[in-house]
């Protein structure tokens, strides 16, 4: 197929070709941005965001209460377990927290699940 | 008895055997080789599948297929109506989220491209004419339907090579891609892990296929079936309030038009048309189109890297190659292998998207460029 092509130099076409798409999906990069700038949801978001961070204190005894109670739920499972293994429960010196690995949690979910 | 033996004479006069040739022969091994491929491995089945067997189909002499459902097949691709059909499913099944959250990674679908125009190149320095090299090297943009719109625009009788090389590669990127995207990089750049991408709001998903759409069609109107039809079906999909249009759309419409596509393509592995020179030298280019487009994403995704100070993984830019959604799960599977904390399919996505818009550019230029008019 010969047609009346612009040029028939390959350097110039490559050339030509890599700058106009280089050129419209920069422009088109640009004019997401811009819809993004002008964008009445994304503000709506933001002020959203906003009331929930105010409201948050509220929540917060509450949160700290249930965490307390978890506490201690945790610490009767584990001084219910010893006791069944044939230990005093005198015998336990302390229980603490330590730092726990994501890994570590992975693990734990992964052997219940077993 | 007469009778009968006079049936049984106008029976094998009538047969195709007494017209079979051995270019036949040799495409219908073809064509079995490709179903092989195609159903025991796995390659690329929903495609490379019908295409075999349209190769065998087409390789049936006294076949009658210049009238009936076949002659409409066919003409649905040399009319250019499948692709724009397959570009509608292909938009409903796209998320553009990953692409609007992170806008710069259409640098790197742009930088693939080049894998287009070494090939256009390349193409040109072996004898092809200029459109029949830019029918060629758009298999580098790893995108069936853009690749059978333009041979059928430019260089209709290379269209049966072009859309096997096209999908052969494509099955393979799993493959090819890999390789290229190791040497391009060193172990250090391929364990970059990427921040999180930001929320996209359902407003910046509407709005984004609508846009595009109007600046690139006023720009390039030569594609504006094909990237239309890809915005249509994505609107379908992030409208929210045509869920049965973009169901449609992403299953029924797309599987159906797959079936003709494929078949079609497989029309065109005729022996007269496809054993030639320039099939073998199609099916070398192609592969360096393939290879060009991964280096020239992986490359400027190191510019991109070395620019942002380390945030941007290369290996995503090998993603820019379209090929939706292997490319992008080929870079996940080698970041993951460099580090396996590495997430990179969200933003692989990125790139694997604009590939395709960027593919649909590059061809839209160089219809612009080399039609004539």
């Amino acid at each position: 197929m010969e047609g009346q092509a612009v040029t028939t130099n390959p350097w110039l076409i490559m050339a030509i070709n890599m700058t106009v798409v280089f050129v419209v999906l920069i422009l088109l990069g640009v004019l997401m941005e811009i819809v993004h700038l002008v964008d009445p949801t994304k503000k709506k978001k933001e002020v959203h965001k906003t009331e929930t961070t105010v409201a948050a204190p509220a929540a917060a005894p509450a949160a700290a209460s249930a965490s307390a109670q978890n506490e201690d739920e945790v610490v009767a499972a584990i001084v219910g377990a010893i006791v069944a293994m044939g230990y005093s429960s005198e015998q336990i010196a302390s229980i603490r927290p330590t730092a726990t690995s994501a890994k570590w949690r992975l693990e734990g979910r992964l052997s219940g699940r077993g | 008895m007469e009778a009968f033996a006079v049936a049984i004479q106008s029976v094998i006069n009538d047969s195709g055997f007494l017209a079979f040739s051995a270019g036949n022969a040799i495409m219908i091994l073809v064509g079995l080789i490709l179903l092989y491929l195609a159903f025991a491995r796995e390659f690329e089945p929903l495609l490379l599948g019908p295409i075999a067997f349209g190769c065998v189909l087409a390789n049936i002499p006294r076949n009658g297929f210049e009238e009936g459902v076949m002659a409409l097949i066919s003409a649905g691709i040399s009319q250019e109506i499948f692709p724009p059909l397959i570009f509608l499913g292909v938009g409903a099944m796209t998320d553009f989220g990953p692409l609007i959250a992170n806008p710069k990674t259409l640098l790197l679908g742009a930088a693939a491209q080049i894998g287009v125009f070494v090939a256009l190149g390349g193409a040109m320095m072996l004898g092809f004419t200029a459109q029949e090299a830019a029918a060629i090297g758009i298999i580098g943009g790893a995108d069936g339907p853009t690749s059978i719109y333009l041979a059928t625009k430019l260089a209709p009788h290379l269209l049966g090579a072009i859309a096997v090389a096209a999908y052969s590669y494509m099955s393979l990127v799993p493959l090819i891609q890999p390789p290229v995207m190791k040497l391009f990089t060193t172990q250090k750049e391929r364990e970059i892990v990427m921040e999180q991408l930001r929320e996209v709001t359902r407003f910046e998903k509407v709005v984004f296929p609508i846009v595009a759409t109007i600046f690139i069609s006023l720009l390039l109107p030569s594609i504006t079936s094909l990237l239309g039809m890809l915005m249509l079906g994505n609107l379908f999909r992030e409208s929210g309030v045509t869920e049965r249009l973009s169901d449609t759309s992403q299953n029924a419409l797309i599987n159906t038009v797959t079936i003709f596509l494929a078949t079609g393509t497989g029309l065109t592995m005729d022996a007269e048309h496809f054993l030639s020179y320039q099939t073998i030298l199609i099916i070398c280019l192609g592969l360096v189109a393939f290879i060009g487009g991964t280096a020239g994403g992986v490359l400027f995704g190191k510019l991109m890297s070395f620019v942002d100070g380390g945030k941007t993984n290369p290996l995503i830019g090998s993603a820019g190659v379209s090929a939706v959604p292997m490319a992008a799960r080929v870079s996940q599977v080698v970041g993951a292998k460099a580090n396996p904390a590495n997430f990179l399919l969200m933003h692989a996505m990125g790139p694997n998207v604009a590939g395709v818009i960027g593919t649909a550019v590059a061809a839209g230029t160089m219809l612009a460029m080399l039609s004539s008019h």
